[in-house]
């Protein structure tokens, strides 16, 4: 089309719009959150492995180190790689939480050589472990091989561990360095806007092979969650997925790829890559920071060539050092907290197992700001009618011009967050669970489209937009779901291979968690309570429709180019669960 | 006096609408036309034009907003105007620099189909235009409907001419995809 025809077009703007424009708006305050946000969506979402080595009574393991002394009649909660989501009181357990009374000798040092020897096999061991609802004791079968002692962990504090100044990086990830987000120069702008559509543009994220793991994962994991809310992070999942396929050979490896849809190890690093590169954001406007790394120990050898795959394909860090230590600990911790941005403390008292023979953490941070904004002054207390009854909460409120959507079962919107794609929040109708939706073919079309625009049931409209705030948090112990959908060998002993990364030693357990953090928010206040109206059901909308998510929904948090970035079920919006 | 007021007159058909409608509204037609032409002989041309031709369409048309009816027409006049006698003499019209600008959403080349889809795109772009928050609405409108400059805006919006312009680059890259995903590859 010429220039001068599209002005004439332009001239055709609706009155009201003419006339909004004689007057310039009042300019609006700086806002509160990160430097210019009234509204926030932002969440993160963590998975760790981890292994436990198998240490032979053999000569061949030597140390100088030494393990701190643990006194006589000490009693220590065992609480391994333990993570607190602030400001929530919940903690959320990562791997064994149990309780334990050790006894050990007063020995005033055991060197750690002592310490596996001295203990032939784990059903002699000399922790005691008592129940606890959340216990998951480790047993072995008499005919596995021995293991070391089952060591109480401290607090994670500098006296008790050892020292350990020998932690290496074996492999660094090379993060994209984006350009900063400037608003005020045009050519900075046009340099940030230039790397932004450069790292979008990876053309192996079309291929074929997300949609189906999505919706497998999806109804494995978010199903059941009629007692909390159930969140987790697909992206992440299958990020962390093809780093385990990396560090795994034969039949384990094999499983892995069918349940990520992949043929073979190198389309899937060029995939995984892709992924990353294209959703990656940290330009100082939008976040949304992926980060992996692997943590091993300084006792086994580690093939190189698999650490440095990990740190080109999948943009892992990968450390060594010994598990035992503070230092090392602490650096993990540290490592946690800062890729979550505080979203995720790890608990003082969270440490690494002695007989880990690598974790694997993987990280999403998000965050976002709202293209529309819901005005502070908007929000006001109503009703939300959760699973165990109604309970109050704060809905933010926004009438709006914009597309509606809605399926046989459903209702939907979706909600632009500026430069970081947005969430689309799905509203089962009356009497429809939400884990429901995950089957209904019109539900995953709408949750798979790459654009909402691409969805065919829709109609530009007013709408009276009602949504509780929430807060919500979600722990999932992913070895159920991860057999439900074929992954079973990594989760055996007998069958596992780890070969790719290590046969120093033999892989006896395997643990996988993931923990998510959602939360939407704006600086709300509050006022009188808010008369709320059904909202209306499947079908095409009247000229004016209300869309109050008065009632457990689904939401998703999609990147710029489409991906979902995270999946939940809110059936308590209040708080955390 | 009232808009419904003046309405009225010219429904009445009565000549006083005109000089109440140039008393009202005369700076306002005179300064879009003044963005297009950048001449202030050629701007009253027009503008004179737009009291006649509003006499000749009122009635039967009765405006909602006096001032954007007024508005549209002569933007209308003075562009056509300025496509007629001034395109040849290129340079110093800040409608030049404007129609640069929407290079960037649109190919610039002609199309058969362009004038079939004129009435839908210019929906299109009015539902985008109703979503934009009020202060990248406002600055859009007034750059491509008021054709303002951007030292204009900047000063009505507090902010500097860069920061209104890198804000413009960002709604015509908008607006592009926003019109290629609804089908619209102009």
């Amino acid at each position: 089309m010429k220039k001068e025809k599209f002005y004439e077009i332009l001239g055709d703007l609706d009155e009201n719009i003419i006339k909004a424009a004689e007057t310039p708006p009042a300019r609006k305050a700086k806002f509160a959150w990160i430097g210019y946000g009234t509204a926030i969506a932002a969440c993160v979402a963590l998975i760790i492995g981890i292994g436990t080595l198998v240490k032979y009574p053999s000569d061949n393991i030597s140390t100088d180190t030494t393990i701190q002394p643990i006194t006589s009649e000490t009693s220590a909660s065992v609480s391994v790689n333990t993570f607190t989501a602030p400001p929530e009181e919940t903690s959320v357990t990562v791997a064994v939480s149990s309780e334990t009374t050790v006894e050990t000798s007063e020995t005033p040092a055991v060197t750690e050589s002592e310490t596996v020897t001295a203990i032939p096999t784990a059903t002699e061991t000399t922790a005691k472990t008592t129940n606890s609802e959340t216990a998951k004791t480790e047993t072995m079968a008499a005919s596995e091989p021995p293991i070391s002692e089952v060591t109480s962990y401290l607090p994670l504090t500098p006296e008790n561990y050892i020292s350990n100044e020998n932690i290496m990086t074996l492999a660094s990830a090379e993060y994209p360095v984006m350009p900063q987000y400037s608003e005020e120069d045009r050519e900075e702008h046009n340099t940030w806007l230039t790397a932004r559509r450069e790292l979008r543009d990876q053309p192996e994220i079309y291929a074929d092979c997300f949609d189906d793991f999505f919706i497998n994962s999806a109804k494995t994991f978010l199903s059941e969650s009629k007692n909390g809310n159930k969140i987790y992070s697909p992206v992440s999942l299958y990020v962390a997925l093809g780093m385990c396929a990396e560090i795994t050979e034969g039949n384990t490896r094999q499983q892995i790829l069918d349940a990520l849809s992949q043929n073979d190890m190198d389309f899937l690093r060029k995939y995984v890559k892709a992924v990353w590169l294209s959703n990656y954001s940290d330009d100082g406007l939008a976040e949304c920071i992926f980060a992996d790394s692997l943590w091993t120990n300084s006792e086994l050898a580690y093939e190189q060539s698999t650490v440095d795959s990990l740190a080109e394909n999948y943009f892992a860090s990968v450390f060594s050092g010994d598990p035992c230590s503070y230092e090392y600990n602490k650096m993990f911790q540290d490592w946690v907290s800062e890729q979550t941005k505080g979203m995720f403390i790890p608990a003082s008292d969270s440490v690494m197992s002695p007989e880990m023979v690598f974790t694997l953490a993987s990280t999403v941070y998000y965050s976002g700001k709202w293209e529309s904004k819901f005005r502070e002054s908007e929000t006001r207390p109503a009703v939300f009618h959760s699973p165990n009854g109604d309970t109050e909460c704060d809905f933010m409120n926004q009438t709006t011009v914009d597309e509606y959507y809605w399926g046989g079962k459903f209702a939907a919107i979706a909600m632009d967050l500026e430069y970081n794609g947005g969430m689309r929040i799905i509203l089962p109708d009356e009497g429809v669970a939400p884990e429901e939706l995950f089957s209904d073919e019109q539900a995953v079309k709408f949750m798979l489209a790459d654009r909402p625009s691409l969805y065919q049931s829709r109609k530009y409209t007013m709408i009276n937009i009602s949504v509780p705030k929430f807060d919500v948090s979600s722990d999932i112990d992913l070895e159920d779901g991860l057999r439900q959908m074929g992954i079973t060998d990594i989760f055996d002993s007998t069958k596992s291979d780890f070969t790719p990364l290590t046969d120093d030693t033999d892989i006896i357990e395997f643990d996988a968690k993931q923990n998510t953090r959602v939360l939407i928010d704006e600086n709300g206040c509050k006022a009188s309570a808010l008369t709320v109206m059904p909202a209306a059901g499947a079908g095409e909308p009247d000229e004016k429709v209300d869309f109050i998510a008065d009632r457990p929904f689904i939401f998703e948090i999609v990147s710029e180019t489409g991906f979902p970035l995270f999946v939940g079920i809110v059936n308590f919006p209040a708080a955390a669960s | 006096m009232d808009d419904k007021d003046i309405i009225k007159m010219y429904w009445d058909r009565d000549q006083r609408a005109i000089s109440e409608t140039s008393v009202k509204y005369g700076p306002y037609c005179t300064a879009i036309a003044v963005n297009i032409l950048n001449d202030l002989r050629d701007a009253e041309e027009c503008v004179n034009d737009t009291y006649i031709n509003t006499w000749e369409t009122i009635p039967p048309n009765k405006p909602v907003i006096l001032s954007a009816f007024l508005g549209k027409i002569v933007r209308n006049l003075s562009f056509n105007k300025y496509k007629h006698e001034h395109r040849q003499k290129r340079g110093g019209f800040e409608i030049e620099i404007i129609l640069d600008e929407l290079c960037e959403i649109v190919s610039d080349t002609e199309n058969v189909e362009d004038s079939v889809i004129g009435n839908e795109l210019s929906e299109a772009v009015n539902r985008f235009v109703s979503k934009l928050p009020s202060e990248k609405q406002y600055i859009f409108v007034r750059r491509y409907w008021y054709s303002d400059s951007l030292k204009t805006i900047a000063g009505k919006c507090s902010r500097t001419e860069n920061s209104v312009s890198v804000e413009l680059n960002r709604i015509r890259g908008k607006l592009k995809t926003y019109l290629n995903e609804r089908g619209y590859d102009i």
